[in-house]
Parts: structure tokens; sequence; C-alpha cells
């Protein structure tokens, strides 16, 4: 199956740390920074969310493309990082679809494997 | 050729690039401007957004360049259709009949080859048809 396993457990960790980095920031660091004048959480964990948001964003491309995600799979993996607890529901999600593709793929020898091609040609 | 730019597929992707690149570019020269007036913390965003713009694009040319019979909800049809078509056939893909060897079967085994069973008939799923 061309590693869609350790794809997988690579977007499901970088899903859980955006998650949780978010959820930091939006509901810590800047009530901390507007409400009561105490910038420094923000300003950590912001950038650091960012550069950790790239990494979400390679691992989740890179599953999609192992697991032949559709176009509107692949756009709410990438919108699951700007919404708060959505990244959660939607790493939920994806972990099901694809391992119910793994089961269906080992169970017909795997048409949808790369390289292999049902019709032929 | 033709099918890989011009698919229905393709024209998804190009016009997700469309509107990702230059969001992140107006967002970065936003962020640029911001640092300039003293915002210490703009100069790192400024350094992101680039990166979210080029990552855009490289998602794009992966996905244009990924073997168009298989990607996305039409891959997955063909897939669904080319399936039905074997087994219309009368070809066992499951491992059920002759495969399967009942004595040697605990409970738990026979479920999971039931669920490989029941999968195998429905066929690739997407998210739209569970």
């Amino acid at each position: 199956m061309s590693g869609i396993e350790g794809a997988l457990l690579r977007y499901r960790i970088m899903a859980y740390i955006v998650g949780v980095g978010l959820l930091i920031l939006v509901f810590i660091g800047v009530p901390l920074q507007y409400a009561a004048g105490v910038p420094i959480v923000a300003q950590v964990v912001g950038p650091i969310h960012g550069f950790l948001y790239i990494v979400y964003l390679l691992a989740a491309l890179d599953l999609a493309r192992r697991a032949r995600f559709t176009l509107l799979q692949m756009a709410a993996m990438i919108g699951a990082g700007f919404i708060p607890f959505v990244a959660f529901f939607i790493e939920h999600r994806v972990t099901i679809r694809v391992r119910d593709k793994l089961l269906a793929d080992e169970s017909t020898g795997g048409p949808s494997g790369v390289g292999s091609n049902p019709q032929g040609h | 050729m033709r099918q890989r730019w011009l698919s229905k597929r393709a024209f998804g992707l190009h016009l997700a690039v469309v509107v990702w690149v230059p969001a992140c570019l107006l967002a970065g020269w936003w962020q640029v401007n911001r640092a300039f007036d003293g915002n210490g913390l703009s100069y790192l965003y400024s350094v992101e957004w680039p990166i979210f713009a080029l990552l855009g694009i490289w998602g794009w040319w992966v996905f244009i360049h990924t073997d168009s019979d298989h990607a996305g909800a039409a891959g997955q049809r063909q897939l669904k259709a080319a399936a039905a078509e074997h087994e219309s056939e009368g070809t066992e893909i499951a491992p059920t009949g002759s495969m399967r060897q009942p004595q040697d079967e605990d409970e738990e085994l026979a479920d999971y080859n039931d669920r490989l069973a029941a999968l195998a008939e429905r066929g690739p799923k997407t998210w739209r048809n569970t």
C-alpha cells in the first residue's frame, strides 16, 4: 500500500498538535493579549503554530496523495487547521475512511494501490 | 495530457491554486507592512505566508500529476464500476467460498472475514456515500 499507514500516523500526530496549538492560541493566547494585556502566550504560540501548520499541510497532502482523496476531502483537511475543534473531528473521519479503504483494498487484492490498474491500460 | 490538465478535477485544482496563492501573498504583504510598522511578531508571519503560497503551488503540481485514472471522486467511481464488473463475471474477490475454511475459523476471524466481504461488496468509499 506504499506507506499509507505511515502517512496516516504522521497526519494524525500533526492534526493533534495543530488542533491543540490552535486551541491554546484562540482560547488562551488571544484573550490574554487583548483582555489582560499579556501578549507573551500569543507571541510564542502564534509563530510556532504557523510553522507546525506548514508541517501539518505537508503530512495532509502526503496522505491525500497516497490514499487518493477527493478535492473536497483535501479541502476539509486543509480547512481543519483554521477552525477550533474541527481538526479533531476531521482527523477522526479521515482515520476511519483510510482504515476502511485499507481493509477494502486488502480484501480485493489492492486494486487502488499505486501501480495497479483494474482497467488494464 | 488533455485529461491531466483539463479534467473536472484539474479545474478544481486550478481554481484552488488561483485562490490560495494570491490570498497567501496578500496576507504576507499585509504582515510585511505590519512588521515595518513595528510589530515584531509580523516578521515571522511574513515568512510563513509565502511558504504557504509555495506549498499550494507544490500541492497543485503534485496532484495534477497524480494518476488521473485513480485519483479523486471520478477515480473512485471508476474503481467501483470496475469492481462491480469484476463481481458480475462471477469471480469471487472476497475471502469467501473455497478460500474460506470454516473449521479453522474462530468467531473473531469469522467476523473479520465477513467485514472484509462486506467492504469488498461496497467498493471504494468516499465520505459522501457513507
